[in-house]
């Protein structure tokens, strides 16, 4: 059973634009388990 | 003046004159006297000294420059601070991150895409304050539009904001003698502002291409760029091509200020309509003499 997924903290990166929100998840990646929404209603990837 | 007054019994008024000597500014006014009986006695001058008022009024002027200044400083740094920092952060991790896959996608896609947005911020900007060297060719208008849709569809490859583009041609060449990088250019922000006011994930624009008799004799060209899916306030629209006014709110929102130049500059005019359901910038060039 892989521990990443439930060991992780989660983070939710939520920014209009793909650079800020890009970059934000590459920075955390190896640390958190990253979703990112372009808007506070938008889905999450 | 005294004796204009003095001669016809007419006032003079309001007559404003710097003095040489120190630089003070007057308003000098000239009324008739008369008598009881209404007689004229004479005239006499009024002196009001304005040097305050003048100084007010010029300090007001360059606390508004520099307020005006601030405003456009503070957009232009606020435009190029999110492309630099995404920028900054990738080249930081590409190092370490470099091995996985996901970091080089992103790295590509994020990077080339900012990187895009920086030299556009910055063509803006000298196209507002520069006019640059221009380049005449006679080329068909078709070419031109058909560089603007290819170079679109390669920006367009970022889906957060994905973009329907359609054209309409004309069935034969139209030759205009114009600098083709100008007017890709002056297109390409007509296309993008429309884009950027369509809501996300709808914006839909329309390119067309058709020959116009002028007004004056002669044909033309022209070049509609239109969307049903852009909505900008009214008020808005009324002041798209003041570069002054819309480099305060968006740099995007500049670029039809920039389009407008661009087009001049290649003897072609440039106007924004708003019909009923679609809104729609009008390019119209001469048509080149074969």
């Amino acid at each position: 059973m892989s521990t990443t997924a439930t060991t992780l903290g989660r983070v939710l990166v939520v920014d209009d634009e793909l650079g800020p929100r890009e970059s934000l998840r590459m920075l955390l990646k190896p640390s958190y388990a990253i979703q990112t929404a372009c808007a506070g209603s938008s889905r999450t990837s | 003046m005294l004796f204009d007054t003095l001669k016809t019994g007419r006032a003079a008024g309001r007559h404003e004159i710097q003095l040489a000597l120190r630089g003070l500014w007057l308003e000098v006014s000239t009324y008739p006297v008369r008598g009881e009986d209404g007689a004229p006695l004479g005239a006499v001058l009024v002196f009001e000294d304005l040097t305050a008022q003048k100084e007010l009024l010029t300090q007001k002027r360059q606390v508004e420059q520099t307020q005006l200044l601030t405003r456009v400083v503070a957009r232009i740094a606020d435009e190029i601070k999110n492309p630099l920092v995404s920028i900054n952060t990738f080249i930081e991790l590409i190092g370490e991150r470099y091995d996985d896959p996901d970091f080089r996608r992103h790295f590509s896609s994020v990077v080339r895409r900012d990187v895009r947005r920086l030299v556009e911020v910055f063509e803006k900007l000298a196209g507002l304050v520069t006019e640059g060297e221009l380049n005449f060719t006679t080329v068909d208008v078709h070419t031109v539009v058909d560089d603007v849709v290819t170079a679109i569809e390669l920006v367009d490859e970022v889906p957060a904001r994905p973009l329907q583009l359609d054209v309409t041609r004309e069935t034969t060449p139209q030759v205009v003698k114009i600098d083709p990088a100008q007017l890709r250019k002056a297109l390409s922000y007509l296309i993008w502002y429309l884009a950027h006011n369509s809501p996300p994930d709808q914006a839909r624009v329309s390119v067309s291409v058709a020959r116009h008799a002028e007004r004056e004799g002669g044909e033309g060209v022209r070049i509609l760029v239109g969307s049903r899916t852009a909505v900008v306030p009214a008020e808005k629209l009324h002041r798209v091509f003041d570069p002054v006014q819309m480099v305060q709110e968006s740099l995007i929102d500049v670029g039809p200020a920039v389009s407008q130049r661009l087009v001049e500059a290649v003897g072609g005019q440039l106007a924004v309509r708003q019909g009923r359901h679609e809104l729609h910038f009008l390019v119209t060039l001469p048509l080149a003499s074969l």
